[in-house]
């Protein structure tokens, strides 16, 4: 009983995917000025990706480096270094959150 | 953002209940940030959903506090039950703010984190069934935690402090740096305001990536691909929770703490 279970959930994991997507397809584009939108969002979202990716791998790397050095500190750096991880990425998050806007555009 | 249909969307009634609440509830915003609003119930069920996981998982958390099997809560759940994710969820909270706030307060706080904890993150890991939308990624359900959250926090810092609550506003006091007073007024002003903006908007970017990424790849391959990146939605989801809920503490804390 308990097996089957796992294996129906496990199942439905796997398959349900194919069966929830029924999304219906976006219109296709006729402005002339879409193909400008769709550039911005493309090199906006690289940009900011960049951006995010450099000042999260500084936070990390400083974070490991400190407890490389002193090993009994992992569990006091961890949570700092959430939190400035949190704020890094949330201006990439703005920027995410702008290019959705923007894709109702093109 | 980001709607698309749902196993409840295929219930028979839907259409209609949908539309009979739009006629007494609809509202036409003319300042519109965002894009033209429209009626969904999509998110209240999500939440609706969230609330009642939550109702039945505490109920069961509070009977293995009271059963012989705990010894009356003094030892942990013996197998990895629902009352035992509850009770794993509030512990961590609960030790985050001793960190933040102290003891007794991390007490008298506990009920608006803990909830604030399980509520989000029963709405952020409905993203990752297939055929339910997280809640969470609309502003309707995030700018309304983030207001709770921000008259909270203001609320709480007037109540203990009084007047002198204001000292968070004018800068540093030591020195006698009263001259730059304006100056910080301004600055602190805006980024008071920026509290709840940048609390509501981290979520629902987060949730709303996640979301579409996992539909983006179970649109290329829908058997086996998304598994890993439902593990890293997991992963998202669990951030996220700490976040919000860690930030919630910190504004808390920050806002009662004294100023000598």
């Amino acid at each position: 009983m308990n097996r089957l279970s796992t294996f129906l959930v496990f199942a439905f994991a796997f398959f349900a995917p194919a069966l929830a997507m029924a999304a219906p397809a976006a219109a296709p584009s006729t402005s002339p000025s879409g193909a400008i939108v769709a550039l911005a969002i493309g090199i906006g979202v690289g940009v900011a990706a960049l951006g995010g990716a450099l000042g999260q791998g500084r936070a990390a790397a400083a974070a490991l480096e400190g407890i490389c050095r002193n090993p009994n500190s992992a569990e006091k750096v961890n949570t700092p270094m959430l939190l400035g991880l949190a704020f890094i990425e949330s201006l990439t998050i703005f920027t995410l959150v702008i290019a959705f806007l923007l894709l109702g555009k093109i | 953002m980001g709607e698309h249909d749902t196993w409840y969307t295929l219930l028979p009634f839907w259409e209609g209940l949908e539309a009979q609440f739009e006629e007494g509830l609809r509202r036409d915003w003319r300042a519109l940030a965002f894009q033209d609003t429209h009626f969904t119930l999509l998110h209240v069920v999500g939440a609706l959903i969230a609330v009642a996981i939550i109702v039945v998982a505490t109920m069961r958390y509070r009977q293995s506090l009271q059963s012989d099997a705990t010894k009356r809560g003094l030892l942990p759940s013996p197998r990895f039950t629902l009352s035992a994710m509850v009770d794993g969820i509030i512990g961590a909270v609960y030790k985050l703010s001793v960190d933040v706030m102290g003891e007794d307060d991390a007490k008298k706080f506990l009920p608006i984190t803990g909830t604030l904890a399980l509520f989000i993150f029963c709405m952020n890991i409905q993203g990752l069934i297939p055929g339910l939308l997280p809640p969470t990624d609309t502003l309707k359900t995030n700018l309304a935690l983030s207001l709770i959250v921000f008259t909270l926090y203001n609320g709480v810092g007037i109540y203990r402090t009084g007047f002198g609550y204001i000292h968070h506003f004018i800068g540093p006091k030591i020195g006698g740096f009263y001259w730059l007073a304006p100056l910080f007024i301004v600055i602190e002003l805006a980024s008071h305001i920026a509290r709840p903006v940048s609390l509501s908007l981290r979520l629902l970017g987060n949730i709303l990536a996640d979301h579409k990424v996992v539909g983006a790849m179970s649109a290329l391959i829908a058997v086996g691909l998304p598994v890993p990146f439902l593990l890293l939605g997991t992963l998202v989801c669990i951030i996220q929770t700490l976040i919000f809920t860690l930030l919630t503490i910190i504004y808390i804390g920050m806002a009662i703490e004294e100023h000598h």
